[in-house]
């Protein structure tokens, strides 16, 4: 179905559901947003430098109360954003929830992860002042992999008194990730490959929030495990794995007395004349990323019309690149080329938001994130040739909401970029010159019921 | 059960009960709503449509304004 017509039909089942109401046994709501983005340098999920309007999401849900301890529902979701989503219907939830006590209910099915204080409800725009959540914690390109998990949750309440009330998740379950998913190209651009399968590991997350005594203030912990990722795919001929091509010939042709290769070509030459499949281009390899853990730590208070909300999240890995069949030519004993090292990744943000009037919020934040906290200065993006700010992104972000009705909100939004993580460098039109300052700015109006 | 977001009443009691505006209920509804975790309570849009459901819906509960003409249903007196 064309996106066009995903749209046309989203909108006629939401004017269908105002028309002829709900009812009482089936509770129906969804929104729906359009938005605009523009950039003054790079491109960001999309064509931004040219301004877009790839930008709009789509959500409708379905829930019903069996019980008073049992209820059921789904939520289908869609969204355009640049590269990602292309309007395609996902199912964004569907579980069933059993509340045995305040302290124990259980849920089976797919349901929203609690990584940090707000994961559960990124795609919904009208929780919060700002279009878009801050990249130090809430990564935009990971937001399909990190939204649901297909499995199992415990979750309860246990209020305490006079330290307060604990709330807990425990999750166990599937993960999935797509080769349109916005990780596999972030993987994908990290190795300069085309991934075609993956294969995901068991998850684990725990989430413990906290409500303290003091009224207002939440504090929260979260944690997320899985023993590893396969993709599975193919090496893309780029400047970088005919360097590599290189490499291994150089060290083939001392073996063989030949002269050292001093360009691809005379690269493949030395592996024709070896009689070994050593080239580096369009090889099969697989990337694996094991030991996955990630942890945020979060806190949030509001008072009268002040909310300040504070994060920060890292995820520590092991990526090994495995190309089977290779190795004689370095040590004969080594049938695979493995390649190992540990990374990690992570960021913050800080926000201060006011609730001006009823209908009116403003609010601003900060955040930084690194793909890789060992290279802040971006050494390994410069040794390929691209721009060092691929290393970070500094945000400062101003934002502005207005309830117009209890239907609909608009909002709009600029944000002063130091850095270009986050972004797509196979996006912008002069990867090597991706420009450190930027600004971005965006405009969204949100129709919910 | 609530009656409609734009009543008189409804205000007064997330006010007075909640200690809430109504915006801060709906976005604490819409945070469940929107990630599964709950049904908000149904909406009426009138005393009388309040009434008539707590009537026809045994355990149900609702509230109306001091001013309905309150028949067929138990009345239930909240002191502070």
């Amino acid at each position: 179905m064309s996106k066009y017509r995903r749209i046309i039909g989203f909108l006629i089942l939401v004017f269908a559901v105002q028309l002829f109401g709900q009812s009482d046994a089936l509770q129906i709501h969804g929104f729906i947003s359009q938005g605009f983005m523009v950039s003054d340098e790079n491109n960001f999920l999309g064509k931004t430098e040219d301004g877009t309007f790839e930008f709009n999401e789509f959500g409708i849900n379905f829930s019903t109360e069996l019980s008073n301890e049992f209820h059921v529902g789904l939520q289908l979701f869609a969204r355009d954003l640049g590269y990602l989503g292309n309007d395609e219907v996902t199912v964004d939830w569907a579980y069933g929830d059993y509340r045995w006590k305040n302290w124990l209910g259980i849920r089976a099915g797919k349901i929203k992860m609690p990584l940090g204080l707000y994961n559960e409800y990124r795609d919904l725009d009208l929780a919060r002042t700002s279009i878009f959540m801050p990249q130090g914690v809430y990564n935009e390109t990971w937001r399909s992999t990190f939204n649901a998990i297909k499995g199992l949750g415990i979750y309860g309440s246990i209020n305490t008194g006079v330290l307060g009330t604990f709330n807990y998740q425990g999750q166990v379950g599937a993960l999935s990730v797509s080769t349109k998913d916005g990780l596999n190209k972030y993987i994908e651009e990290q190795l300069f490959a085309k991934f075609e399968t993956y294969h995901l590991s068991t998850t684990y997350i725990g989430h413990l929030n906290w409500e303290t005594p003091l009224p207002g203030l939440k504090l929260a912990g979260s944690t997320f495990m899985m023993d590893g990722l396969d993709a599975e795919g193919y090496t893309e001929d780029t400047e970088f794995w005919r360097n590599q091509s290189i490499g291994v010939a150089t060290m083939l042709s001392d073996q063989l007395s030949l002269p050292m290769p001093t360009s691809y070509e005379e690269a493949q030459q030395i592996f024709a004349l070896s009689g070994m499949d050593l080239n580096l281009v369009n090889r099969y390899v697989v990337q694996s990323i094991d030991n996955i853990k990630g942890y945020w730590i979060s806190g949030e208070f509001t008072w009268n019309r002040i909310h300040l909300a504070g994060e920060t999240f890292m995820l520590n890995t092991e990526i090994t690149t495995v190309s089977p069949g290779y190795g004689a030519a370095i040590d004969p004993n080594m049938e695979t080329l493995r390649a190992t090292s540990d990374a990690e990744l992570g960021g913050f943000y800080g926000q201060v938001g006011y609730q001006v009037t009823d209908a009116f919020a403003a609010s601003i934040y900060y955040s930084e994130y690194y793909p890789d906290k060992k290279d802040k200065d971006g050494d390994w993006w410069e040794g390929l040739g691209l721009a060092a700010s691929n290393a970070w992104i500094k945000d400062t972000a101003v934002s502005l909401r207005y309830d117009l009705n209890n239907h609909w909100t608009v909002k709009a939004e600029g944000h002063f970029m130091d850095g270009t993580a986050v972004m797509y460098w196979h996006d912008q039109d002069d990867p090597a010159n991706a420009k450190q300052n930027w600004m971005l700015f965006a405009g969204k109006l949100t129709y919910n019921f | 059960m609530n009656l409609d977001a734009d009543s008189d009443t409804r205000q007064a009691f997330a006010k007075s009960v909640h200690g809430k505006s109504v915006n801060a209920i709906k976005a604490y509804w819409q945070k469940k709503i929107f990630t599964g975790k709950g049904v908000p309570p149904v909406e009426k849009k009138s005393d009388s449509e309040i009434i008539a459901f707590v009537k026809d819906n045994s355990g149900a509960i609702g509230y109306v304004s001091s001013k309905a003409f309150v028949v067929a249903v138990k009345v239930v007196t909240v002191k502070e």
